[in-house]
Parts: C-alpha cells; sequence; structure tokens
C-alpha cells in the first residue's frame, strides 16, 4: 500500500514536470522569438491610441480613444449579439418544440423539417446566407428602400424603426413600470398558492388594473418622444438602425440554434410522467394551469442544463460574425487591435480568458436559476399544498 | 484500488506524452513532408541564404490574390508584379526563377509568418512604415511601387471630391494602415464616417458593389485590380485625390544583413536594366556587346560585384534573362499590358520624372 | 374503394382539422408551405439554368445550376493540380478501403486497427497528398473544397478520440494532480470558440517554435481542432462512464482484471454503446465546426464559394455557391445521423457486453 503511494506521488510529481518542462520549452522559445526581433512583452500597449474606428458601438468611441477601450467596445459588442440571439432563440426554440408536439400532423411535420433542415447546416453557412444572399443579394439598395409607412425601412443598409427618446418624466415611468410588474407576478405567485390550496378567487382583474396604470401614465404624459427615420445623404439622421452584419449573426444564432433547443424543450415535455398530468386533470385543473402548474415547471428542471450549453455556444458562436464584418470581439480585439500592435500572445490570452469568464459567468447564474426552481418546486405538490378534506 | 489509480496515472501521463508527441513528430513529419527548414537551429548563424539555397527553393508571402500583384492564374501558377521580384531574387540565388513556392497571405498573417520563419520573403503590397520597421522585427528592402491610398466610389452617387464623403458609409479591410489613414483623415478634416471593417479587401468591394457602403478605400492600385472583378466595372470609379503615401515594397526579417541586402540589389538591378535599356530579349546581346561599363558589373560580365552577396557571378544576367526589367514587369502585369491599365505615374523611372531611382552597380 | 377513400378523409380529418383551431392553423400552413414550395421550385428548377459558359446564361427568378456543374472540380477538389486529381481520389479510396478490418470476424482486437489507422493515415496522406517521396510535391494552399473538408474532420475526429478517453478517465481519476489537469484542459477548451484557437494556431504558435522550425499550416489546424474536439469527446465520454452501473466495476474488480484490462474488456464497450448517439452528434457538430478554416484563409468546401464566384465569367454566383455548399453539408450530416441511429438499434439489439446479469 504505502509502495503503491510513493508510486503514485513520483508519477505525480513527473507529469508535473513534464508540463513545466513542456512550458518551460515554449516560454523559451517564445522569449527568444520576440527578443530577436524587438518585440516587446507585455500589456503597455493597451493604453495607446487605437487610431482606428469600429462600426458599431454601445459606448462612446473615437479613433482618439486607446487599445483599452477598443476591447471593451468589442466585448459589449459579442455580449449585445448573445443576448438577442439568445432570447430569439429561446422563443423560436419553444415555438418549435411545442409544434412538434403538436396534434396537427401538418405543424408538426413542418417542425420536423425545419428543425432537420436547419441543424445540419454549419452555422457559419447560416451567417453567409443571411449576409451575402439576403443582405446583399436580394434586398433594394438603400435610396430604394423597402417602406412601411413612414415608420420602417427595409434596404441593404440595414432595418430601420423610429427611436423613441426619453424625456424628463421618463424616470417616474420605469418605476411606475417597474412596480407595477412586481405586483403582477407577487399576485400571480399568490394565485398560484391559491389553486395550489384549493382556494378559487379571481385575481386577474387586480393584474390588468395593474397593467392600466403605466399605461394610462404613459398616455396622459407621454414619457418618450417618438423620432421618425429621416433620411439625409448617406444615412438615416434619426431613428434606430440594426445593421445588416448584426443582424446576419443574430438571425443565424436564434435559427441554427433554435433546433437544438426546440428538441430539448420537446424531449423535456415528453420526459414528464404521464401520471403527473392525468393526476393534474382528475383535480381539475384547466388545460393552462396544467402547463402553468404541472408540466412546465417539472420540464424546466431537465430543460435547464441543456439550454445552458446552447446559451454557451450560441455566446462562443457570435464570433463567426467576423466573417460578416460583425465588430465583436473576436474581430476587433483579436483581429484589428492584434494586427496594430502585433501583441499576438498578450491579445489573444486576453479573449480567451475573457470567453472563459462569460462562459463561466452564464453557467453560474443557469445554475443559480436551476437551484431556485428545483428549491422552490422541487417536490411541485408536496403533502402539505395538497388540501385535506 | 491502487493499481487502478497507477493505470489512471499512467493514461494520464499517456495524454501529456501524446500532446508533447504530436508537436514534436508534426514538427519533424512537416519536414520530412515538405522538405523544408532542416531542424537545425536557425540563430544568425544559419542564413536566410543558405536556408533557400538547402531547400531549393524561395518561399514567398504574397496576397491571397490581388490581380496584378499576385494571384493564381488559370492554371493555378501565381502571377503578378510582386510575384516577379520574388521570382527575381530566386533567379539570383537559385538560377531558377520557377523555383519560388508562393504562400497566400492574409494581411493579419504577414509579419507573423516572416517572423516566425515560414516564409523567406513578404511581397505583399506592404506599406513601408517607421512603426513597422522598428517593432515588428522585419526590414524593408525596398518601394518597388509608390501607391496612395484612395477611394472608389459608384458613378451615379454623386461623390465627386473626397469632401463629398462626409457621413458616408465607408468599407476597408481589417489590420491594414489604410484602416488608419482613413481615421486619422476624417478626424483631421472634421468629417464624419462610418467604417465597416471587412476581412478581405474583396468583401470590401462587394460591399460597395451591393450598395451596403458608399465608397471602398484602399490602395489606389488594389482599387483597379477590384474593379476588374465587379460585374460593371464601368459604373465605378476613383476619386481623384489620394489621402496617403504608400510606398509599397519587399520586406525580410531583422537582423540577416546579407540576404536584405540579396533582395535590395535583385530589385535595382531591374530598375538599373530598364534604365540602360536591357531587356529580357536584348540581354544576351548586351552581355555580349555593351561596352557600358554599369551593363558589365550588372550583367557579370567584369567586377565581382555579385560574388560579394555570396551569389554566382551571372546573378544579373539570371534576373533579366527570365523576368525581365522593372518597366516589362510592370506593363505586364500592371500597365498597358494588362487589365488594370494603370499609369506609371509616381512609379517612371526618375529619367522620365517618376521617383523610381535605381541605385548604382558599381 | 369507397370506404378506402373515406376513412382515408377520415383520417385527415383527424390529422389536421379535428379543431377549429387546428383547421385555421393547418390551413395557414398549408397556404404558406404552398406559396414558399411554388416560389423555391420555380427558383431552382423551372426558372434554373443548367448549362451556359459564363454568368450570361443566368436567368431572372432562376438559380444558375451551371456554375455549380462548371466549377464542380474545384468544389470537390480545390485547386489541386488537375493532373493530380488521381492522386486525392486514390488518398480517399485507401482510408476508405482501411475499415475493411473492422468488419473483419477474425480480428478480434478492433483496438489495434485503431491504432494502425492513426499511424496509416497520415503517412497517406504525406505520401499522396503532399508527396515530395516519389511524387510531385503539392503545396497544401492548392489543398481544398470537399476533400480538404473531409481530410479535415478525418485527422480530427480519428486523433480526438483517444485523447477524449484520456481525458474522460483523467478526469474521474482519484489522484488529484492528474484530476485537475484533465478537469482545467477540458473546462478551458470547452470554454472558447473554436476560432480563437485557429487564430493562435496561425498567429501565436509559430512564436512557441525553435526559429527556422515551421509546421504546415494544416497540420497545425488539425492539431487545434483535435484538441479542441477532444474536450468535447471527453466530456461525452465521461457521461457514459457515469451512466455504466457500479456493479460492472465491482464485477470486474472481482474478475481480478487489472484497471487497463477492466477499462477495455468491460467498462469502454458499454460506454461506447450507451454513448453512439452523442458521439454521432458531435460528429456532426466537429464535420460542421471545419468550415471555420475560411476566416483563416483556407479554402475548404465553403470558403471556396468566394474565390469561386470572384472568376470573372461568373460574378454574382454566391448564392447558386452557398445553396450548393449547404446542401452538401446537409447530405453528410444526415447521413451521419441516419446512420448514427441505426447503429444504435443494431448495439440496443445485440446482448449486453460483459456480464449477463
Amino acid at each position: 500500500m504505502n509502495k503503491t503511494k510513493i508510486r503514485n506521488l513520483t508519477l505525480q510529481a513527473g507529469l508535473i514536470a513534464l508540463l513545466l518542462a513542456l512550458f518551460a520549452y515554449f516560454g523559451f522559445n517564445y522569449i527568444q522569438n520576440i527578443s530577436q526581433r524587438n518585440i516587446e512583452i507585455g500589456y503597455g500597449f493597451m493604453d495607446d491610441t487605437a487610431g482606428f474606428s469600429i462600426s458599431q458601438t454601445l459606448i462612446p468611441y473615437t479613433e482618439a480613444d486607446t487599445f483599452g477601450r477598443t476591447f471593451v467596445v468589442g466585448l459589449l459588442n459579442t455580449l449585445l449579439a448573445s443576448v438577442i440571439s439568445i432570447i430569439l432563440a429561446t422563443l423560436l426554440g419553444f415555438v418549435v418544440g411545442l409544434m412538434r408536439l403538436s396534434s396537427n400532423k401538418l405543424m408538426s411535420n413542418t417542425a420536423l423539417f425545419y428543425v432537420e433542415l436547419l441543424r445540419n447546416i454549419p452555422p457559419l453557412l447560416h451567417v453567409l446566407f443571411w449576409y451575402q444572399v439576403v443582405f446583399l443579394n436580394v434586398l433594394p439598395p438603400f435610396k430604394e428602400s423597402f417602406k412601411l409607412g413612414e415608420w420602417l425601412y427595409i434596404n441593404v443598409r440595414g432595418i430601420t424603426i423610429p427611436s423613441f427618446v426619453p424625456q424628463e418624466n421618463a424616470v417616474a415611468f420605469h418605476i411606475i413600470t417597474f412596480i407595477a410588474i412586481c405586483g403582477i407576478i407577487y399576485l400571480g405567485i399568490i394565485k398560484k398558492q391559491m389553486v395550489l390550496r384549493g382556494v378559487h378567487k379571481r385575481l386577474w382583474p387586480w393584474q390588468v388594473l395593474l397593467l392600466l396604470v403605466p399605461v394610462v401614465y404613459a398616455w396622459l404624459t407621454g414619457p418618450y418622444r417618438m423620432v421618425l427615420p429621416q433620411i439625409t445623404k448617406f444615412k438615416f439622421s434619426s431613428g434606430m438602425t440594426m445593421r445588416p452584419e448584426l443582424f446576419s449573426v443574430v438571425v443565424a444564432m436564434a435559427t441554427y440554434t433554435s433546433t437544438y433547443i426546440s428538441e430539448i424543450v420537446r424531449s423535456s415535455i415528453l420526459a414528464v410522467p404521464k401520471g403527473q398530468l392525468e393526476a393534474a386533470k382528475s383535480l381539475g385543473f384547466p388545460s393552462y394551469r396544467r402547463l402553468q402548474l404541472i408540466i412546465v415547471p417539472q420540464a424546466m428542471r431537465t430543460m435547464i442544463p441543456p439550454v445552458t450549453n446552447q446559451y454557451l455556444n450560441i455566446i462562443k458562436n457570435t464570433s463567426l460574425g467576423m466573417a460578416v464584418a460583425y465588430p465583436d470581439l473576436t474581430a476587433v480585439f483579436a483581429g484589428t487591435t492584434l494586427n496594430q500592435t502585433g501583441r499576438a500572445l498578450e491579445v489573444m490570452a486576453l479573449v480567451m480568458v475573457t470567453y472563459l469568464s462569460i462562459s463561466l459567468v452564464t453557467s453560474l447564474l443557469m445554475n443559480w436559476y436551476n437551484r431556485s426552481i428545483i428549491d422552490r418546486k422541487g417536490d411541485l405538490i408536496s403533502k402539505e399544498d395538497i388540501p385535506v378534506e | 484500488m491502487s493499481l487502478k489509480a497507477t493505470f489512471k496515472l499512467s493514461a494520464a501521463a499517456l495524454i501529456t506524452a501524446l500532446l508533447s508527441l504530436t508537436i514534436v513528430s508534426c514538427g519533424s513529419k512537416e519536414t520530412a513532408v515538405t522538405a523544408e527548414a532542416t531542424a537545425a537551429p536557425a540563430e544568425s548563424s544559419t542564413s536566410t541564404l543558405d536556408l533557400v539555397k538547402e531547400r531549393g527553393k524561395l518561399i514567398l508571402g504574397v496576397t491571397a490574390g490581388v490581380p496584378g500583384y499576385s494571384a493564381p492564374d488559370g492554371e493555378g501558377v501565381w502571377q503578378g508584379f510582386d510575384v516577379d521580384l520574388g521570382r527575381a531574387v530566386a533567379a539570383a540565388v537559385l538560377g531558377d526563377p520557377d523555383a519560388v513556392e508562393c504562400r497566400p497571405l492574409s494581411a493579419k498573417e504577414r509579419f507573423t509568418a516572416l517572423q516566425s520563419g515560414e516564409i523567406d520573403l513578404l511581397c505583399r503590397v506592404t506599406t513601408w512604415t517607421a512603426t513597422r520597421d522598428a517593432e515588428l522585427g522585419v526590414n524593408f528592402a525596398g518601394v518597388n511601387y509608390y501607391d496612395g491610398q484612395g477611394f472608389m466610389v459608384a458613378k451615379d452617387s454623386g461623390i465627386k471630391t473626397l469632401a463629398d464623403l462626409d457621413g458616408a458609409t465607408i468599407a476597408v479591410q481589417a489590420g491594414t494602415t489604410t484602416e488608419l489613414n482613413l481615421s486619422d483623415y476624417f478626424r483631421k478634416n472634421g468629417m464624419e464616417l462610418e467604417l465597416i471593417t471587412f476581412e478581405a479587401n474583396e468583401q470590401a468591394a462587394a460591399a460597395l458593389e451591393a450598395g451596403r457602403a458608399d465608397a471602398v478605400t484602399s490602395d489606389s492600385s488594389q482599387l483597379y485590380a477590384l474593379r476588374t472583378k465587379f460585374k460593371e466595372p464601368e459604373n465605378f470609379d476613383l476619386v481623384p485625390e489620394l489621402i496617403s503615401k504608400e510606398p509599397l515594397g519587399p520586406v525580410v526579417r531583422e537582423g540577416d544583413d546579407q540576404w536584405l541586402d540579396i533582395v535590395t540589389w535583385s530589385f535595382m538591378t531591374m530598375l538599373n536594366a530598364e534604365e540602360y535599356g536591357v531587356t529580357s530579349a536584348n540581354v544576351d546581346e548586351m552581355k555580349a556587346s555593351s561596352d557600358n561599363p554599369n551593363v558589365k558589373r550588372m550583367l557579370g560580365v567584369e567586377g565581382g560585384v555579385w560574388e560579394g552577396f555570396g551569389l554566382g557571378a551571372d546573378a544579373g544576367y539570371a534576373i533579366i534573362k527570365s523576368v525581365g526589367n522593372y518597366g516589362e514587369s510592370f506593363d505586364r502585369n500592371l500597365g498597358a499590358g494588362s487589365p488594370l491599365n494603370i499609369a506609371r505615374g509616381y512609379n517612371a523611372l526618375w529619367v522620365d520624372g517618376g521617383l523610381q531611382y535605381g541605385m548604382p552597380i558599381r | 374503394m369507397n370506404k378506402k377513400l373515406l376513412e382515408q378523409l377520415k383520417k385527415i380529418r383527424q390529422d389536421y382539422f379535428n379543431s377549429p383551431g387546428n383547421a385555421i392553423l393547418s390551413l395557414l400552413m398549408l397556404f404558406l408551405l404552398v406559396k414558399v414550395g411554388i416560389w423555391f421550385i420555380s427558383w431552382a428548377f423551372i426558372n434554373a439554368v443548367w448549362t451556359g459558359e459564363n454568368n450570361e446564361a443566368a436567368r431572372p427568378g432562376g438559380a444558375t445550376w451551371a456554375f455549380i456543374i462548371k466549377k464542380i472540380r474545384f468544389f470537390l477538389f480545390g485547386f489541386y493540380p488537375k493532373e493530380h486529381i488521381w492522386r486525392i481520389i486514390v488518398t480517399v479510396a485507401l482510408m476508405g478501403a482501411s475499415f475493411v478490418p473492422y468488419f473483419m470476424k477474425r480480428i478480434h482486437h478492433k483496438v489495434l486497427v485503431f491504432i494502425a489507422h492513426m499511424i496509416i493515415w497520415p503517412l497517406i496522406i504525406g505520401f499522396f497528398l503532399a508527396g515530395g517521396i516519389g511524387l510531385e510535391q503539392v503545396s497544401t494552399n492548392n489543398w481544398g473544397g470537399l476533400s480538404l473538408t473531409f481530410i479535415l474532420s478525418a485527422l480530427g475526429l480519428l486523433y480526438s478520440f483517444p485523447i477524449g478517453i484520456l481525458l474522460a478517465l483523467g478526469r474521474r481519476s482519484e489522484q488529484p494532480v492528474i484530476r485537475i489537469l484533465s478537469t482545467v484542459y477540458i473546462e478551458c477548451f470547452r470554454g472558447i470558440p473554436l476560432i480563437t484557437i485557429l487564430f493562435m494556431s496561425s498567429v501565436v504558435v509559430p512564436f512557441f517554435l525553435p526559429s527556422g522550425v515551421a509546421i504546415d499550416k494544416i497540420i497545425r489546424v488539425v492539431i487545434g481542432m483535435t484538441f479542441f474536439q477532444s474536450a468535447y469527446l471527453a466530456e461525452v465520454i465521461r457521461g457514459g462512464l457515469q451512466a455504466v452501473p457500479k456493479g460492472q466495476y465491482e464485477a470486474a474488480d472481482s474478475l481480478g482484471f487489472k484497471f487497463g484490462l477492466q477499462q477495455y474488456l468491460v467498462i469502454m464497450p458499454q460506454v461506447l454503446k450507451i454513448t453512439i448517439a452523442n458521439i454521432g452528434g458531435i460528429s456532426i457538430s466537429f464535420i460542421k465546426d471545419t468550415t471555420l478554416v475560411l476566416i483563416i484563409g483556407m479554402f475548404d468546401l465553403l470558403g471556396i464559394v468566394k474565390p469561386l464566384a470572384s472568376d470573372s465569367n461568373w460574378l454574382g454566383m454566391e448564392p447558386e455557391g452557398l445553396i450548393f455548399a449547404g446542401l452538401v453539408y446537409w447530405g453528410i450530416c444526415f447521413a451521419i445521423s441516419r446512420l448514427t441511429y441505426k447503429i444504435e438499434v443494431k448495439a440496443n439489439t445485440l446482448p449486453a457486453a460483459g456480464v449477463k446479469a
């Protein structure tokens, strides 16, 4: 026993030594290569002036800003594309997943066709298709935009809608809306508890009333001013434009990933034991309550880990946007900045660490959500919840 | 249990061994497969000249396809103005202009490829700047094309001068000096700019063609080249002004002066040949009969200039015989003899009022 | 006859019109499908152009498949010299033929066949495709099209398998050093996009090698993709390992099997059986991932569309090229998913490996 212990220890030490030797070898080569070529090592370049401009920036950025700021701009663009893609993919995935479960054969077969067609095509091809075929080949040029009244313009430069400029009372409006939403959710929770305890009392009129408060407030005071898109010589001087680059990435990621999410949704719902549904039926719950109280929470539990993986895939896959000039972290920082500074190792290391952190934070968030679901609804209809009569 | 652990351990040890083996074996596989870069440590002791001679082939970094400069022809053979310079060096060093392997590189990869020794010479429409010389560990061996950054626009866009571009959407290739010049120029003149950055110049040009951008910017020579690939090239034109100096030239690794000299003087030979009227057609005749001492030294009839570089006496002759002089190469690839039809302009010889000046061979 | 018709009608009503809501949905769906279908058929077939020498043959509202037909050599073999294309065919044929031993009953240790592949495939590719010894050398720059996609996927999958298995075992090891190293490796590679790894391999790796030693781009890419894929494969195999009942380990222990033998004879066969579907799915992902090499300037099946469509005779043919490439990828991936399904069904009808409980 002792002998094997010693052997294990020596082997592990040997492994570490081997790894260290490899690192040392590569490190030695790197330093030698670098010093031979008079390249500096370190992150000092982050404070230098970048000098190039970026098409889409969520924070103010000019050419006079630093390379460090290009990192932030790229990171925010990655996050923007990821968040929009995740929301769209989830919605689309749920719709398609439910369609596949539909008793209507036409619906379920269309959904099956959608899934089988799109998931077997590489995501990069999705992105290129939307950009090169749809935007650059099909959509009309800027001056011959497809128009919907004064509101919506679609052309090769993107999709433009009116922008909403917040007025002085916008803050008050936000607070009122927030409180109203919290109230509605709270009432929903109360209602659910009541249903589970067999108390039947109408709460929805109160919810509608709560919803009306911010609507009426907005109607009376106008917290936002709508600004219609105005065409100047080269572009829209007002309004919000979703650029084709962002659009292509987002739509490609949403449609591609939705095929996977729909399969997850479908199998999770199928995995809910039939007895649960029958029990709920016999308790006299209406069909939407069955879905809300029995099916979805249980399906949720099996759904979250694989869906998290898909979200992580989306975040990583938005880097494909660089094939269509979407200025994300990879394109801006690992692309232009790397090239302007020549600090390959430093830039790539930072990019990798950043992606790792985003992935880690996302997994942590989803794990936390998953645990909260299991904690709250783990024993969904526990003995205490069911009224004993 | 402990046995099991031992096996697991050896399994893990195997991982690392395998990883390192793959790396090492792939390194050696490469040397076996492409007979490239013999494992000799390339300190300053192994010169690029020796490497190239040993390999019997010059590895030339080129663009991924810019017509006129470096692009594969219908047979897949690389042709162009930059390729000609590489062929001239190969002719001088190895006596065979065809002993050139072209490595297409993106703008981003080019310096790394040179620094790491993947290529021997970079002729990839690369601008000579102080920063590159100072920071990237490379040296420029001359200027084979004096270029400047221009803008291509659609003729019906109403853009006639640079000032008309205020507020325009402009497409550009990522990772080039072009990108910086553009931002500088617009900032300096208080003009507004929306920039879309593409991985390749072709994509940027396609964005102009599709109307995604109002203009595409690049070195004017490349814009001419890109235009030949348009569906309706006659609808597009260059704005007359240029916003930058772009001296394009061959690049070598820093720290190998002999190799730098060889590249520089291969190019100078082409310039001198044009100046003295030596062409690929009449080079034999000139070698036999010319009594111009410059020509005699250039063609190795007298002087022993070339031996000083570690080359054969007829290196200069081989260059002219196989590639021709500067003017021939220009006409064939870029000028009247090519679809690009670019005027000599700054690239005329100094005797004709241009900037190309061959240093004396003596 | 009439009765049959009635039955069919009844079935249709049951499937599509069983409620008013469903009836409306069905009609709406049908309308959309017919509309899209008609447009697609007229574009892809009725108005399509199948012959022609250049893009003047194109018709508005129709596909120009003539482009694909004229350029099919490049889609398949990239810019590989025409007179040497037989070498690609021989390579692929040999690689295909090397699967035969798997089906031979006489060979009991299929692992040996796999190890032989790991040695023989690169040799075949090196000898026939790259050339240099006996055959004329063809630079890897000229490799491209479907054959490049094939080589990248095949080599990547081949080498990521053993590494993936070792990593999975390592992550479950009782030795802290091995466990931590395996875990860090797996999580790191799973946390970053493949494109950054390809960037690393094309921009940073050259700096880690002694100056003068250069590794060909294709080999660097294969190594990068193998490292990336093995992390994903390791997780799949770890899932399989966890699903093997503990009794199997104990049974193997009681038979006196040592760790290696236990894994080889008892555990791994079961793991592979359990994970067939996942391995199939992950292989499909790998094949789709090979398209990313276009971003670092290699001309695989997807990457070659752009250069082919910038031929001055065939300008503006990108949609056709992309759709063709998509069709090929779709066919390959769909075929693999069917194949895995079949293998899975077959594997599940066999008696369980190891001990019959």
